[in-house]
């Protein structure tokens, strides 16, 4: 029977655009704008459509553009975003959506390398191009990933210790309720992963005008929006399937898990548009300090929970 | 110390001001000092030494009249390209204005002091950046994110405004001055209004006064919540800046109902104002002020109370106080370090003698200081709004008071727009036309003093900086060239190379 499993990177991508959707709705409200419009009764179309797919038009939009190619640029320049949808892809297929993985007994640390190698690809690009913004963004994303990847382990570790296994989906359930603190450290992590203000240092417009991405335009870009899109995907269903899991089968464990996924959508806009942004060694100043220390007191009740109660 | 300005005077040397402003100290007390030089051998000893206020005064008498100003440590073009002086082949500058011959390759040998060839890295803030509303180029060395030399070449939006005042008559000369800049727009034609009333002695009538100060006010209100929101944006906090707007708007509908316009109004003309604002009106802007009553100090707490924004701006920028007096800051830039200045007490002018309101100043020095600054003064406008308004509904009916000629004379005024202190120097020669013009926007001291922030701390804190004192390039970037002879006039269709038809 073909293995539903195989299905994961198109329903990420389809499932990211409308989580970019909501993301920007939810920017929008919070300022008392409107945002991208989501549904038009069938006589008005001709006034306004639905803007439902809107991310997906604007990836469409940057395919058809010229690839402009600076020539201080290596071969890794053209590489680094083809690597970096690659991992970003293999990464869906471990990731449980709606129950359905390649799940192995060690599959929570397979996530780890992958998820830091997109990562690390992007940097690598955006070096490659030999500008300086993108080496001014290079640096602060740098140090953001060093500081992030620790509450980030240390978090999920947490629940690794409780139901004593390193598998993902072992681990699903709604752990909010049984460790708060690992539920606090963890979404910290994907808020940082994701660019989320108070985070977004690499991509500030206003400092250095592109950051990283500075030099891509075109199909290059295009590819880079595309990893975006899936990253955030990624990080939202890891996120609903370690805490916000209630265990099902069949249509209801898809109804949970878009339940989930929503609402992580819609709690990530919130704390995007609410927040301005750290300057870089601020920020990581507080992921050394605060987002540690929570992800350190995570570990405490979960081994205290695990092996003394 | 306020301004060094020159004039070619033709026959009589090259005629140059210092101006001193000592009001702070006595009310409307000014001291000038001037001298002509001689035109084939221009030579100044240079101040700069003595205080640094008059760095980017002497630089500008050297780039655009030629002065040799002695002992000036840092005698750089400021506006003009670097090969300002090589770019004209041929010996005659003026027959190379009628063919369009300019050698424009960009300049071989760059001047030792040229902060592109120190062995650093440097970023620049280029002629566009989504960090400025204007075009200006801001060039730092960085290292390791910590910013050590910075350097400001401006230039990009120059009009030669001044010039061009100078072959118009003094009706038109106020809708000139009033594009300049569009934040501070009445505040320009307010004071040049006011220096030629000076010349011509006439008195303003008391509902004209009234008049003006409620729009100089209004544009206060609406200045300052924009560059507010700016900060917003500048550190990222884009909700903020949405946030902004959105109460600005209440402000731009009633500068909207008074003048027609929501920036550049034309409403005030020498000797008073053109248009009535009739008791409706007053009463229309009263209910809108009402509203922002709520609405303006619940942002403001929606702004302070958000830890990472004033994070961003707390300790970013400091400028003790003794530095804002010695460097001349003007403004929100000087009252954020517990500076004491306003020209509006100090020199009063319109009907500020008549409403009750006070200086704002703030002691913390910093970015957090000038944007608190902004906000109580932004408070403090609606207040003053409100007295103005309820005073004009029983005001008199005479509008404008009459010029009917103009003596020869000189005069100059001062005003406070929204950024700092604005200075107009008119000079009448029996004509129709000014003799020449001369304006000291605040945005020239207050750029000076900027750089002198960025320079040293982190390169993430440069839009802070850059927000919290909220320069505007547009009225720098004024000034006139006058090169050999008064009729040679350089403008930017010769220093793009590019042939405009007239």
């Amino acid at each position: 029977m073909f293995d539903l499993t195989w299905l994961n990177p198109i329903i990420a991508f389809a499932m990211g655009i409308i989580l970019a959707f909501n993301l920007r709705k939810v920017f929008a409200r919070v300022q008392l704008r409107r945002g991208p419009l989501l549904w038009l009764p069938g006589k008005w179309q001709d006034i306004n459509r639905s803007k439902l797919l809107q991310p997906l038009y604007d990836i469409i939009k940057l395919f058809s553009k010229q690839t402009i190619i600076p020539h201080t640029a290596t071969i890794l320049f053209i590489l680094a975003p083809v690597l970096a949808l690659i991992c970003a892809l293999s990464v869906t297929l471990f990731v449980p959506v709606a129950g359905n993985s390649f799940d192995y007994s060690f599959s929570l640390v397979v996530i780890f390398y992958l998820l830091v190698f997109v990562t690390l690809f992007v940097i690598v690009g955006g070096i490659s191009s030999a500008s300086l913004f993108a080496a001014m963004g290079g640096v602060r994303e740098v140090e953001l990933m060093l500081a992030n990847e620790i509450p980030f382990i240390l978090g999920t570790f947490a629940l690794a210790i409780t139901y004593n296994t390193l598998s993902v989906r072992q681990m699903m359930g709604f752990n909010l309720l049984w460790n708060p603190l690992a539920a606090i450290a963890v979404f910290i992590a994907i808020l940082v992963k994701l660019h989320v203000k108070p985070f977004d240092i690499p991509e500030a417009e206003s400092e250095i005008v592109g950051g990283l991405t500075t030099e891509y335009s075109g199909k290059l870009l295009g590819t880079l929006e595309i990893v975006k899109l899936i990253m955030l995907f990624t990080l939202s269903a890891l996120y609903t399937d370690l805490f916000l899991w209630v265990p099902s089968t069949g249509i209801m464990s898809w109804a949970v898990f878009i339940v989930g996924i929503l609402l992580v959508g819609a709690a990530i806009g919130f704390t995007n548009a609410l927040f301005a942004r750290f300057r870089i060694d601020q920020a990581t100043k507080w992921l050394f300090r605060v987002s540690t220390f929570i992800s350190l007191l995570a570990i405490g009740w979960a081994v205290v929970g695990a092996y003394v109660l | 110390m306020i301004y060094a300005s020159g004039v070619d005077m033709g026959v009589q040397g090259i005629k140059v001001d210092y101006y001193f402003s000592l009001d702070h100290m006595e009310p409307g007390k000014h001291i000038i000092l001037r001298t002509y030089l001689d035109r084939e051998n221009p030579v100044i000893k240079s101040i700069t030494p003595i205080t640094s206020q008059a760095d980017w005064s002497e630089r500008e008498l050297i780039e655009f009249l030629g002065v040799k100003v002695q002992g000036h440590p840092n005698p750089t073009h400021l506006w003009l390209p670097v090969n300002w002086d090589q770019m004209y082949i041929g010996s005659r500058p003026e027959a190379d204005h009628e063919t369009e011959r300019i050698d424009a390759a960009p300049v071989a040998v760059l001047p030792k002091e040229n902060i592109v060839t120190l062995p650093v890295t440097t970023i620049p803030y280029g002629p566009y950046h989504p960090a400025f509303i204007e075009s200006n180029y801001l060039k730092m060395s960085v290292e390791d994110e910590v910013v050590k030399k910075v350097d400001l070449k401006l230039g990009f939006n120059h009009r030669s405004v001044i010039k061009l005042m100078e072959r118009r008559d003094y009706y038109k000369d106020v809708f000139l001055a009033e594009r300049i800049c569009g934040f501070c727009n009445a505040h320009h034609a307010l004071t040049f209004s006011k220096a030629v009333e000076d010349i011509a002695a006439v008195d303003v009538p008391i509902k004209a006064q009234l008049a003006r100060t409620l729009l100089c006010e209004m544009e206060r209100i609406q200045s300052h919540l924009l560059a507010i929101g700016l900060v917003g944006d500048l550190t990222g906090f884009r909700t903020m800046l949405m946030n902004s707007l959105r109460i600005r708007e209440e402000m731009q509908d009633s500068l909207e109902v008074v003048s027609g316009q929501r920036v550049t109004h034309g409403l005030i003309t020498l000797g008073g104002i053109r248009r009535d604002v009739t008791p409706a009106q007053a009463d229309f802007i009263l209910a809108k002020l009402k509203v922002m009553k709520k609405s303006v100090p619940e942002f403001f707490d929606q702004c302070l109370s958000n830890d990472v924004l004033v994070e961003r701006l707390k300790g970013v920028g400091v400028l003790k106080k003794e530095d804002a007096i010695k460097l001349g800051a003007v403004g929100p830039t000087a009252r954020g370090s517990g500076h004491r200045i306003d020209v509006r007490k100090n020199s009063p002018y319109a009907a500020y003698d008549e409403v009750d309101w006070d200086i704002i100043t703030e002691n913390t020095c910093d970015c957090l200081g000038r944007v608190k600054v902004k906000m109580r003064e932004t408070l403090m406008s609606m207040h003053i709004s409100e007295q103005c308004c309820d005073k004009i509904k029983t005001a008199p009916a005479p509008l404008m008071a009459k010029i009917i000629e103009l003596p020869c004379g000189e005069a100059i005024t001062k005003s406070e727009p929204p950024r700092g202190e604005l200075l107009y120097h008119v000079a009448s020669n029996g004509t129709n036309t000014p003799d020449f013009v001369r304006i000291r926007v605040p945005t020239f001291l207050n750029a000076h003093i900027m750089l002198g922030l960025i320079q040293g701390g982190w390169l993430g804190d440069v839009p802070a900086i850059i927000g919290s004192i909220d320069p505007c390039f547009s009225c720098t970037d004024r000034v006139a060239i006058i090169k050999k002879d008064k009729q040679d006039i350089v403008d930017m269709r010769t220093l793009g190379g590019r042939k405009c038809s007239t």
